[in-house]
């Protein structure tokens, strides 16, 4: 806290002794267009996910949620406001400005003089109803105590005893939330802490006994546009897009008046080209690694790329080449649905299509979404109403899968997100909400409500903060367990993958409604064989009433890879040995018969080896292998994705290099080879037992479409074909028709099936 | 007094006036110059950061610029700082895929004590065994890219191989 007192001050004192150059770069400003809209907890903005607190050094363990927060200045015992807005209410939207209001309840003592407060953007994950001075979450301390955040301010504002509120512009901040930095709030704090003499006030909180008083943040922005579709046509792409109609307040005589579109061939459009605000880049003009293919000012709602555009350019698009398209609204003064960028990801409405000379051949995505970041896990969903998309920088996306729009902005959690999420819908959960189940790579387990993205519950079951969850919680449903399943809720399981032990990691069993610990399976604790990291997603059992795990095993098969849990103690009832696995095991329909596909690996010197993967075939009723099958392509990366009801079953899974089907008979016990694709390093192969198709994405930037009778490849639709485009694992869409992936390019997608 | 005078006297005013004004406007840009470049002083130096990766987990962690993603559990990433000055401050550390594209994101805060010369290290494991680098293969030249409140102050590149 001392530290930052030079820093501040030397930037307070250039403000207050230089008003010309203020008052020139004020001129130099540009005005701000089109809408605004006012965020403060009211009874039609309840702010859900807002939250606020006081963090005081004098009282460093102590959570302080009130109807009033408090900023002071004293020696060893500062105050600071944090502060969260809900920004629910603008999910689609590029920000021009943002204005944080601050009531003032209690203002300085006339003799404080004049304070000057500033406004940081918080860096950590927190939670209001634990947050202290010492700890941002219940277990978890801030990385700098009072809060993580850096020595220079955002936007400054000062208070005097006459002061009835605070304005802090907190402009750049707010437009990081919408280009991939989590959103973990605002502190507030005195600029010159630790005095020996106390100067304070006190704020409205969004609990505050007169509304008005609560936290306000006045945002100005641009809408995207809406409904935004491609038809790609014989060496034609048609768009065809909605504009929206104001949710905020309309700047006078401004008005969106139509729409900028960039298209590249062959790759998305890179996020840093955006067109600059107040200036119209031109028909055909280059836009970073884009070229502006239509520039309109009349408010049309179509346009068809085709040979007439930039005839004398880059020309009209091409059969058999896909092209990528980026939509931005814009206002009459040339304010476009996009922010400046630094780092991160601009969003903006995006849309592709492959043309060809027959219809057939033809291709087009749904919708495009942006993710921040690397995911190649299957998106988690509720059929024909939700998508979530877990990102690697700490943001949970929450996409309409009818319109690609985000329902809400991104629930910003703690850490990256490496596995497809559990999402369970209201009826089936104990908790009475659509809740999806998230753990982080840095060791926290989260309830988030689908439809609001409130976090219900976080916990932090090891201690850990790095490191630890790799794979995806499973959910034990209460409503369809067997009477030997004793708990009053839904239980979650999950591994941990803690890289410095091939030992000692764990199986946790945590309260759906409450992120308790039930129960805690240790390697090598209470007779427990040592376990070795584990980076799958358990199965639940409901047949034989039990969980099953899957963990590496050192390298070797001297310690189990395959643990058979009691769902209501955690005890482990019967164990396997069979290799480094890493993929979760698959159930058969009638619970007869466990599938486990493991890496292979093996210790050759001292050196742990890759090998050739096995599928085995586990007597769920022993835990016991049955049979097996080496498919000779490196190690098994999916799970075996078992598409018949009754056996035989026929079971899919990718190795290396392709996608393999084998059939197993329980009556030899046999598999047999059916059929083999090379597939360019396959994702997870997806279907359903009722289709006729296996998708599959890969690492030459497609969705491949597979015949599941003997494998034919059909058909294939381009996503990204970047360096690597790598296409994660695909999810299907009942309801809708239609599968969606995630890819190395920081994207999601939407393709209706069959191809 | 005659108007003449009073005129005269006016535009001495006026010229006084307008002569202290443009005092007034050189002081202020003086003052905001010298407060904002700190003239008189010899300009600290430039904070730096440097990279060391090692195969995190259960071998020694010996610095390394590749590593086969079949062998290692975890990539450790080191980043050394110096010259960072007294007080709060933000490390992003991204993590890029061969293509550029970003895989992974960390952001942190540290606070540097004005005692201590000592360089202040930050470390990230990145996982590789059981990952998507591993299972998918996303092998190649990587990126590690670091910045100090808002400005990138060094990358390093590190080789993955299969």
């Amino acid at each position: 806290m001392d530290r930052q007192q030079p820093v501040v001050g030397i930037q307070r004192t250039s403000w207050h002794r230089c008003p010309v150059l203020l008052v020139a770069l004020l001129l130099a400003a540009p005005v701000i267009a089109r809408e605004t809209i006012v965020l403060q907890k009211s009874a039609t903005d309840q702010q859900l996910r807002g939250g606020d607190a006081t963090l005081n050094q004098g009282s460093p363990t102590s959570n302080n949620v009130g109807p009033t927060v408090t900023v002071e200045s004293l020696s060893s015992a500062n105050e600071r406001a944090i502060i969260e807005f809900d920004l629910s209410r603008i999910p689609n939207v590029g920000i021009k400005q943002a204005l944080l209001t601050l009531h003032v309840i209690t203002p300085p003592s006339a003799s404080a003089g004049t304070l000057t407060y500033g406004a940081y953007d918080v860096q950590t994950f927190w939670q209001p109803s634990t947050v202290t001075w010492d700890a941002r979450v219940a277990t978890t301390n801030w990385g700098i105590p009072g809060g993580d955040i850096g020595g220079t301010a955002t936007g400054l504002a000062t208070v005097t005893s006459a002061s009835t509120t605070a304005q802090f512009d907190i402009t750049p901040d707010v437009q990081g939330w919408y280009n991939g930095n989590p959103n973990y709030g605002t502190i507030i704090k005195d600029q010159t802490e630790n005095d020996a003499t106390a100067t304070s006030t006190v704020f409205g909180s969004k609990e505050a006994s007169v509304a008005t008083n609560a936290p306000e943040l006045d945002v100005t922005f641009v809408q995207n546009v809406s409904s935004l579709s491609a038809t790609p046509g014989n060496a034609s792409i048609t768009l065809n897009w909605t504009i929206p109609s104001p949710i905020g307040t309309p700047k006078t005589g401004e008005s969106y008046v139509g729409v900028l579109i960039l298209r590249r061939s062959s790759l998305p459009v890179d996020k840093s080209s955006v067109p600059t605000d107040t200036a119209d880049p031109g028909l055909c003009a280059t836009v970073g690694t884009a070229t502006v293919v239509f520039d309109d000012t009349s408010g049309k709602t179509s346009f068809t790329d085709n040979s007439s555009t930039c005839p004398t350019g880059i020309g009209g698009p091409h059969n058999a080449i896909t092209y990528f398209y980026k939509v931005f609204l814009r206002d009459n003064l040339n304010y476009y649905s996009s922010q400046p960028i630094s780092n991160g990801s601009t969003f903006a409405e995006e849309i592709s299509a492959t043309p060809a000379a027959s219809a057939s051949a033809r291709g087009e995505s749904q919708w495009i979404a942006n993710t921040a970041s690397t995911t190649l896990a299957a998106p988690s969903l509720i059929p024909g109403s939700v998508t979530m998309i877990g990102s690697q920088s700490n943001l949970l996306f929450t996409v309409n899968p009818n319109t690609g729009l985000r329902v809400f902005p991104p629930v910003s959690i703690g850490g990256p997100i490496t596995s497809r999420s559990s999402l369970i819908d209201s009826t089936s959960s104990s908790t009475g909400d659509n809740v999806i189940y998230v753990a982080d790579n840095d060791g926290l387990v989260y309830a988030v409500s689908t439809d609001t993205g409130v976090i219900l519950w976080v916990a932090n079951p090891t201690g850990a903060t790095a490191n630890s969850f790799q794979g995806a919680a499973a959910v034990q449903l209460k409503l369809y367990s067997p009477a030997s399943y004793r708990r009053a809720t839904d239980l979650l399981a999950i591994g941990t993958r803690n890289s410095g032990t091939t030992t000692a990691n764990e199986i946790l069993g945590l309260d759906g409604n409450t992120g308790a610990t039930v129960w805690t399976t240790t390697g090598g604790v209470l007779g427990v064989p040592s376990m070795d990291i584990i980076n799958s997603t358990p199965q639940i059992d409901y047949i034989n009433g039990v969980i099953w795990v899957t963990s590496r095993s050192a390298c070797g098969t001297s310690q189990p890879s395959l643990w058979k849990l009691d769902p209501n103690t955690g005890l482990v009832s019967a164990n396997a040995s069979l290799g480094d696995t890493d993929t979760s095991p698959t159930l058969s329909t009638a619970g007869d018969v466990l599938f486990v596909a493991t890496n292979g690996n093996f210790i050759s010197g001292s050196t742990c080896t890759a090998g050739n993967g096995v599928l085995y075939a586990v007597n769920p009723a022993t835990g016991q292998m049955v049979t097996s099958y080496s498919v000779g392509d490196g190690a098994i990366v999916s799970f075996p994705l078992v598409l018949s009801n009754a056996a035989p079953y026929t079971i899919v899974f990718s190795g290396a290099s392709a996608v393999h089907a084998v059939l197993y008979d329980p009556t030899g016990p046999t598999f047999t080879d059916e059929w083999d694709t090379t597939i360019s390093v396959p994702s997870a192969p997806v279907s359903l037992t009722s289709l006729s198709d296996v998708f599959v994405g890969s690492a030459d930037g497609k969705i491949h479409e597979l015949d599941i009778s003997d494998g034919t490849d059909l058909k294939q639709v381009t996503v990204d074909t970047g360096t690597p485009g790598v296409v994660g694992d695909p999810a299907l869409d009942i309801v809708l028709s239609t599968l969606y992936v995630s890819t190395t390019d920081q994207r999601a997608f939407e393709f209706t099936y069959p191809f | 007094m005659s108007s003449s005078g009073r005129v005269e006297g006016n535009q001495a005013l006026k010229k006084t006036l307008l002569l202290a004004g443009m005092l007034l406007l050189i002081s202020g840009f003086s003052a905001c110059q010298t407060n904002s470049t700190s003239a008189d002083k010899v300009p600290p130096p430039a904070a730096s950061a440097t990279f060391t990766f090692c195969a995190s987990g259960l071998s020694d962690c010996s610095p390394a610029t590749s590593f086969s993603v079949t062998a290692v559990r975890d990539v450790k990433i080191n980043v050394a700082w110096e010259n960072v000055p007294a007080g709060n401050h933000i490390q992003k550390l991204e993590v890029l895929v061969p293509n550029g594209g970003l895989y992974q994101q960390i952001t942190t805060a540290f606070a540097i004590s004005s005692d201590t010369n000592q360089p202040f290290i930050a470390t990230r494991n990145l996982p590789v065994a059981g990952t998507w680098i591993q299972q998918r293969q996303i092998t190649g030249e990587w990126t590690a890219r670091v910045s100090l409140d808002g400005q990138v102050i060094a990358s390093q590149t590190v080789q993955l191989t299969p």
